[in-house]
């Protein structure tokens, strides 16, 4: 699904491309500057989307956001591993009050402990932009994880 | 040490074989001597609520499936149809009708496990009987709203099994529903999981947060052996230090986080609240938030909480199983807060459970080294189960959990 014009849609590829970097390059800056000020991200499984909406986390605003990246970028334990962030699939639409919904597929692949890469989790993302080319950020930033049993090391930004 | 001997002594378990998390033998007897003759939790009453509802678990290695009756009542079977041994049910949970019908020769059960259809059964003969192939039933029973099931139908009934554990249990358990789940596997023998949430001495170094925000939150509280099996670890609220916290939030992180607008310090919850977590032999924990009176603190901290199993996958791999609860009733603000904000700290991407995962992992790899035969479980000298007088960083419900764990070792089957 894609109503936006051709350079909203790419504004939007460029975005997902500028997001996956920043998480991969751990770069907690970065990635906070991929979220509006308001903005809120969660994450969960497809079983508790589906089911009671459970949400793993739900970190709102400009505070919680720098703590979440605290976390994934060295606060825990579990050493910052190497991740791959892929985002296919992209669909955009844009809403009356011109936010632009967009969904798409992300796939993480991630070298483990024993220095061995394989894919680490799968998924979509249903987000809500705001902003214009360049400044395009995240108002909202939802990842649900299609497994149910996840990985051990789920420490990590989505 | 050997570990026959270890297994055959009386004397208290001040410590532990390494074997025990790493030989393949100690595994097997596990699975039968342990899961399959005690009481496992297998879910909230809510997850199987309507007539035809089913929720499939693995009991050790067993394939179990959890359907509510259109009698309304609750029944548990191992998942193996009686023809060929396909699973009758096949999705995590879901609604089966009237019927769990095998998907391999269509053998159909009612949901009080009777075989009601088979195709073409004349060419069985006149000797078939149906009655003769009904799924094999195990025990089902019913605690609060918790759903527990055993294979071995000998074993003493679920309140007996939980003793004095029983009662210190229900208030938190009683009037609870399910809103989430989602399990993980760790690396890890499941025995290391279990005994994590029966250990007070480890949160304030493993858990970051819990040592800049909670400094020396043990230092009181208490720590029960609760006979046959099970514990209660207990500690008193400090004071949140929220400066220490953002500071090295930014030092590990790389990002500066003010206190001004973090969700925690914005959360004014009463002071000197006592929290408890609880574990009931052989695999589960139950971390609940101190139970108050409606309206006495912000959303999301009545009769909420979480429960959690471990599964054996192997001797150095498990499966643990995360059911987030909140209360049944609750308003609709409530649950909402809940549904977002609940499950932050435990699961795999938990604020606090994300490090007892690296934990778990770090203890299986280094007990493969030589180095010592033991792990030590001796904090705590003085006699007796513990109890509010000693140090909650004690361990009584370590040695608890390995005392009965020794007797269901040693014991032969059919009794303990």
């Amino acid at each position: 699904v894609r109503n936006v014009d051709d350079a909203t849609y790419l504004a939007c590829l460029r975005f997902y491309q500028r997001f996956a970097l920043m998480m991969d390059d751990r770069d907690p800056e970065g990635w906070l500057s991929c979220f509006d000020g308001a903005g809120e991200y969660s994450a969960t499984s497809h079983e508790n989307d589906r089911g009671a909406g459970m949400r793993w986390f739900t970190d709102i605003g400009d505070v919680a956001l720098r703590e979440r990246a605290a976390y994934e970028c060295g606060y825990f334990w579990s050493p910052v591993r190497r991740t791959l962030h892929q985002i296919t699939n992209v669909s955009a639409v844009e809403r009356d009050d011109h936010a632009i919904v967009t969904q798409a597929y992300f796939s993480i692949f991630a070298t483990d402990r024993h220095g061995v890469s394989g894919l680490h989790v799968c998924g979509r993302y249903r987000d809500v932009l705001v902003g214009r080319s360049e400044s395009l950020r995240f108002i909202e930033h939802l990842a649900v994880v299609d497994a149910e049993t996840i990985p051990s090391n789920m420490c990590l930004l989505l | 040490v050997r570990l026959e001997d270890w297994l055959l002594s009386e004397t208290q378990a001040d410590f532990v074989p390494r074997d025990v998390y790493r030989d393949r033998d100690v595994h097997d007897a596990e699975l039968r001597l342990i899961f399959d003759r005690t009481w496992q939790f297998a879910c909230i009453a809510n997850e199987v609520s309507a007539p035809g509802d089913y929720l499939n678990v693995t009991i050790g290695d067993q394939p179990v499936v959890v359907v509510r009756g259109k009698d309304l009542a609750l029944r548990a079977f191992i998942n193996a149809c009686t023809h060929r041994g396909a699973l009758v049910t096949d999705h995590r949970k879901g609604n089966c009708g009237s019927t769990m019908k095998c998907m391999y020769h269509a053998w159909a059960f009612d949901l009080t496990g009777r075989l009601v259809g088979v195709p073409y059964p004349d060419a069985y003969g006149p000797e078939f009987d149906k009655t003769d192939h009904a799924l094999a039933q195990v025990r089902c029973s019913e605690f609060g709203d918790l759903v527990f099931v055993a294979i071995d139908p000998l074993i003493d009934d679920l309140v007996t099994y939980l003793g004095e554990f029983g009662p210190r249990l229900f208030d938190y358990v009683d009037g609870i529903e399910a809103i989430g789940r989602n399990a993980w596997i760790y690396e890890g023998n499941w025995k290391l999981w279990h005994e994590n949430f029966r250990d007070n001495y480890h949160p304030e170094f493993t858990h970051r947060w819990i040592h800049d925000v909670m400094a020396r939150y043990a230092d009181r509280g208490g720590n029960w052996a609760c006979r046959p099996g099970h514990s209660v670890l207990q500690w008193v609220d400090v004071e949140p230090d929220f400066l220490r916290y953002t500071a090295n939030l930014e030092r590990k992180g790389g990002i500066h986080v003010p206190v001004a607008g973090l969700p925690q310090a914005e959360q004014r919850l009463p002071p000197e609240l006592i929290w408890e977590v609880l574990a009931s032999f052989p695999n589960v924990d139950y971390q609940p938030t101190p139970l108050l009176a409606l309206g006495d603190v912000p959303s999301g901290l009545n009769k909420t909480g979480f429960i959690q199993t471990v599964t054996p996958l192997g001797v150095d791999r498990a499966r643990v199983e995360l059911i987030v609860y909140s209360q049944k009733g609750e308003s609709a603000d409530d649950r909402r807060w809940s549904l977002r904000h609940l499950a932050d700290g435990q699961g795999s991407w938990g604020k606090v459970s994300g490090d007892d995962t690296e934990a778990a992992e770090r203890v299986q790899t280094g007990l493969r080294g030589r180095s010592t035969d033991v792990n030590l479980f001796s904090r705590g000298r003085a006699p007796g189960d513990g109890g509010a007088d000693v140090n909650p960083r004690d361990e009584y419900s370590q040695r608890e959990f390995y005392r009965v764990y020794r007797e269901y070792l040693r014991a032969p089957r059919g009794g303990r």
